[in-house]
């Protein structure tokens, strides 16, 4: 689905990323660990084409995707939940959702966004509310639904536990594991290692952007020890 | 008497909201407070005055004309000077359009010089119209008619068209908005073609009454800013109501407490708002959730 290879990312001096490549199957959850500051958010919004690359590629099916973009990435099948949720406080709830097929606009949504709505009850209550009355967990499933508005076929999320109570956590994780289920490919960034293991197929390990550690969960589970170095917990 | 400064101070109103309007939907979508506003409004009138004048069309040919003129210029303007500095600080932009305050008066100095022209206008001898006892001047009626015809056709357009939504949704969080497919040069040029347009027909309904010179709309933008401010920039209804509100109060303290204080009320009230209540009337604090 989802071939990096090599990919340089700078900021400035700053190099975010270094020679980072990764491999998403089709139909798996990838799991991207990293301690704050690793570079993972970066690797997102490169895929995203909201920040630009130095070097490196990136393939989506087989054609490169590269420097496109962000519109033309989203029509291609790429779908981004971003760090902090991004929900759009002045906006309705519908309209949140509405957005997300912003790159699909002009065709028939009606089905798409009842298919939406029925996944997430809690948000379906709240259709007419703006944005900003949401709870975290609310607005983190509104992001989810957001971004599967776009029909994508590759969903990237970035840091989906951020600021929210164990239990909520829980229950976004079974959403994607249900995204996942559709069909769609998942590829998450994540600072709680153990959780991400316990629904990815295979995982990386990022650290001052360089991927230091990878393998399928299996392998993670039988070195959380070496993992925990990393993560530096 | 009561009746009829109303009247004036709302069609009046109506016309500074007009370029408020302007003014907030630049802000809001590009975070620019555009302080060229009025003299593209101006150069939009003085092309009106041109279509009418040196080309011959009718009154009801040339506006229409004038009013495309201010879409394509203002998106002309955000091509060639805001579109460069996105990325970089707003303070840049900002100055920018200061600068380009200057440029635009100039050059529409070295074209149509610093004298006044008499604007035309089809409703300046029209018999007022009756609504009782108060006779309300057409072009009073103009004003009101075409201020609210365009805060309805602005709601309708960010409300319920795709790129109403994307406008808004940019106006929120650019980066997110990204991600989700808007063009973020593409909704800065629709914000400035779209303050083009509404100025320009602000300023060609204003001309006739304050004469056509190369200063027309200093003093409308001004209030402008005021009247928004009243209301709260961050709202196209709150600047539409200031901005009627600033009308009527410069009619009534005109005719009541001196006329001399009619004008001087506009800055009282931009510096009380912004001591008592800097985000508005019906402007509202931003709550952020992390």
């Amino acid at each position: 689905m989802l071939e990096i290879n090599n990919l340089n990312v700078r900021y400035g001096a700053v190099e975010a990323l270094r020679d980072v490549s990764i491999k998403v199957g089709s139909g798996n959850l990838v799991a991207i660990l990293g301690a704050n500051g690793a570079g993972k958010s970066t690797l997102l919004r490169a895929i995203s084409g909201i920040v630009g690359t130095a070097s490196g590629s990136i393939a989506l099916l087989g054609s490169a995707i590269g420097g496109l973009s962000p519109e033309e990435i989203v029509r291609r099948g790429v779908a981004h939940v971003p760090e902090g949720r991004g929900i759009f406080p002045d906006l309705t709830v519908k309209e949140n959702l509405m957005i997300g097929a912003y790159a699909r606009r002009g065709r028939d949504l009606t089905a798409d966004y009842r298919k939406v709505m029925q996944m997430f009850p809690p948000i379906e209550r709240r259709e007419r509310q703006f944005g900003y009355t949401l709870s975290g967990g609310e607005q983190q499933m509104l992001a989810i639904g957001r971004a599967l508005m776009a029909a994508p076929r590759l969903l990237l999320a970035d840091e989906l536990s951020l600021g929210l109570a164990p239990i909520i956590v829980k229950q976004v994780f079974a959403k994607l594991d249900e995204v996942r289920k559709t069909g769609i490919t998942v590829l998450v960034v994540e600072q709680n290692a153990r959780l991400a293991m316990k629904f990815a197929d295979y995982l990386y390990v990022l650290k001052y952007g360089r991927v230091v550690m990878q393998g399928s969960r299996e392998e993670f589970e039988r070195s959380t020890e070496l993992v925990d170095a990393y993560l530096g917990v | 008497m009561i009746a009829n400064l109303i009247v004036g101070g709302l069609a009046a109103g109506c016309l500074y909201a007009m370029v408020g309007i302007a003014i907030v939907v630049v802000l809001n979508i590009t975070d620019i407070a555009n302080f060229a506003q009025g003299e593209m409004a101006m150069v939009t009138t003085f092309f009106a005055y041109w279509l009418l004048n040196s080309v011959g069309l009718t009154w009801w040919q040339a506006v229409p004309i004038a009013i495309l003129f201010g879409l394509v210029q203002g998106v002309i303007i955000q091509q060639v000077v805001i579109r460069p500095l996105i990325g970089s600080p707003v303070l840049s932009a900002i100055i920018a359009t200061l600068g380009l305050n200057i440029v635009l008066n100039s050059v529409a100095g070295l074209i149509w010089g610093h004298q006044t022209y008499t604007f035309p206008s089809p409703f300046a001898f029209s018999a007022p119209f009756m609504i009782g006892s108060v006779p309300v001047p057409v072009d009073a009626v103009v004003s009101i008619m075409a201020g609210l015809a365009i805060v309805v056709a602005m709601t309708w357009f960010l409300r319920f068209t795709w790129i109403g939504l994307g406008l808004r949704a940019a106006s929120q969080n650019p980066t997110v908005a990204r991600m989700m497919g808007v063009s973020i040069s593409r909704s800065s040029a629709i914000a400035w073609g779209l303050g083009g347009l509404i100025g320009g027909i602000a300023g060609i309904l204003v001309a006739p009454s304050l004469f056509l010179d190369t200063n027309l709309m200093s003093a409308l933008l001004i209030k402008a800013f005021a009247g928004g401010v009243l209301g709260g920039l961050h709202s196209m209804i709150g600047v539409f109501l200031g901005c009627l509100a600033l009308g009527v109060a410069e009619n009534l303290v005109g005719a009541y407490v001196s006329p001399a204080f009619g004008e001087a009320i506009t800055f009282i009230i931009i510096i009380a708002v912004l001591i008592v209540r800097p985000e508005g009337v019906f402007g509202r604090v931003k709550v952020r959730k992390v």
